[in-house]
């Protein structure tokens, strides 16, 4: 029982130690992949430590224990779990599951809206606007104001970073890691450093498209100064340390030879994964244990 | 005939933002078996044009004549550039919200005196 929500605890000090300690060692792509697949490993962990604790909660309640009586594990009397702890983790997966549910409608809903975008589309807005539309066509947004005020090699530089979102499906990325983040918001600093890490992705793939990471640094700098959105983030994304301010400072610092990195990010990712396995497999012999005991 | 598959229309999709690329990178008149070398991606002569045809139709560039082919030049201040074209993306684009990747987030005003200051030293 203590185990169940040690568990998550664990992996929210882990995956905020891995946030902070693979950007460090890996590149921007090698982050974004290792740090999703440490995403989805640990909201998988606990989506079925939740369900477990559920399922043997409920089983105490005579109806239920009816309908699963198949199931060997789970017999009327298991004091593995209290009701209580199983109403938490009803609760803790129910709001988790309409927070991600009603993320996917409203991502799907703005995607629509976008469908008529095919390749470079300019529109007469005001402020820092460019972005990539992921999908069929899909394509490139760009807004009249910006594009004037940036030098022809700084254009080049926002539709190669953009560019790069559409190649790279990044947008599938940010997708899984907001989504896991939404159903357990102690992993938002994970989700945060994968859409960071997109960005600075994109930016080093410009970097590449145009020969220079300082035009690409002078491009979102001047781009940060046009103005500001004239929308709000819903929730914070706009770290203070997670912003432009920090991707000129990575363009323009000397890059450093990344032999072993790549290496240490894979490292860290497997010890992440199996830490999280572990974790689901500790629980499900826990509930083992407790069966037999109890029986 | 056979219209274009999903797959072709994401492609052309891509494509016409990495010619559109070239163009800015060179800011000069390139004719499309130039923008062809850019790319470097081995692509139809035809299906060059086709984008090149798609950009000039938008108003992102503009033309002329260079011996027998045409060569084509980034436009970027043009006053009806494809705004009326667009309403309905531009109308997505102010309500937009975290669903698109912008290329800039918003900003802090301690930061963006640091990104000044920066911008300084990135022009020299």
């Amino acid at each position: 029982m203590n185990l169940l929500l040690v568990a998550p605890l664990l992996l929210s000090v882990v995956g905020g130690l891995l946030a902070w300690w693979v950007p460090r060692v890996a590149s921007p792509s090698w982050c974004v992949r290792s740090l999703t697949a440490a995403l989805v490993v640990s909201a998988g962990a606990i989506v079925s430590a939740l369900v477990l604790v559920a399922v043997v909660a409920a089983s105490q309640v005579h109806v239920v224990s009816h309908v699963v009586h198949w199931c060997t594990g789970l017999e009327p009397g298991d004091r593995g779990v209290s009701l209580w702890a199983g109403a938490v983790a009803v609760v803790a997966l129910g709001w988790g599951g309409v927070r991600v549910v009603s993320h996917l409608r409203q991502v799907r809903s703005e995607r629509r809206r976008f469908g008529s975008v095919c390749g470079v589309e300019v529109v007469d807005v005001d402020g820092p606007v460019a972005f990539a539309v992921p999908g069929r066509p899909g394509g490139v947004v760009i807004g009249r104001q910006l594009l004037s005020e940036l030098r022809a090699d700084e254009r080049a530089a926002v539709l190669a970073h953009e560019r790069a979102h559409l190649e790279h499906g990044h947008h599938r990325f940010v997708l899984v890691a907001e989504m896991c983040a939404l159903a357990f918001p102690f992993l938002a600093p994970l989700a945060r450093q994968v859409r960071f890490n997109t960005e600075r992705w994109a930016d080093e793939s410009a970097a590449i498209a145009v020969g220079s990471r300082k035009v690409v640094a002078r491009a979102i700098v001047r781009t940060a100064l046009v103005g500001t959105p004239s929308t709000t983030p819903q929730f914070g994304l706009a770290m203070a340390d997670l912003g432009a301010a920090a991707r000129v400072e990575a363009l323009v610092r000397p890059s450093v030879g990344s032999s072993w990195h790549v290496p240490a990010a894979a490292i860290g990712t497997a010890l992440f994964v199996a830490g999280a396995g572990a974790s689901v497999q500790v629980h499900h012999l826990a509930v083992f244990i407790l069966h037999i005991c109890s029986s | 005939m056979r219209g274009m598959g999903s797959d072709d229309r994401r492609a052309m999709g891509a494509l016409e933002a990495e010619v559109l690329e070239v163009l800015w990178r060179e800011d000069r008149a390139v004719t499309p078996g130039e923008v062809n070398d850019f790319l470097g991606t081995g692509l139809a002569y035809t299906t060059v044009m086709t984008i090149l045809v798609r950009l000039w139709r938008k108003g992102l560039v503009e033309r002329s004549k260079a011996g027998r082919a045409f060569a084509y030049r980034a436009v970027v201040s043009e006053p009806d550039l494809g705004a009326a074209r667009m309403r309905s993306v531009l109308e997505a684009t102010a309500d937009r919200r975290l669903t698109m990747s912008r290329f800039v987030d918003q900003l802090s005003a301690k930061e963006l005196e640091a990104l000044r200051a920066a911008l300084g030293d990135l022009e020299t």
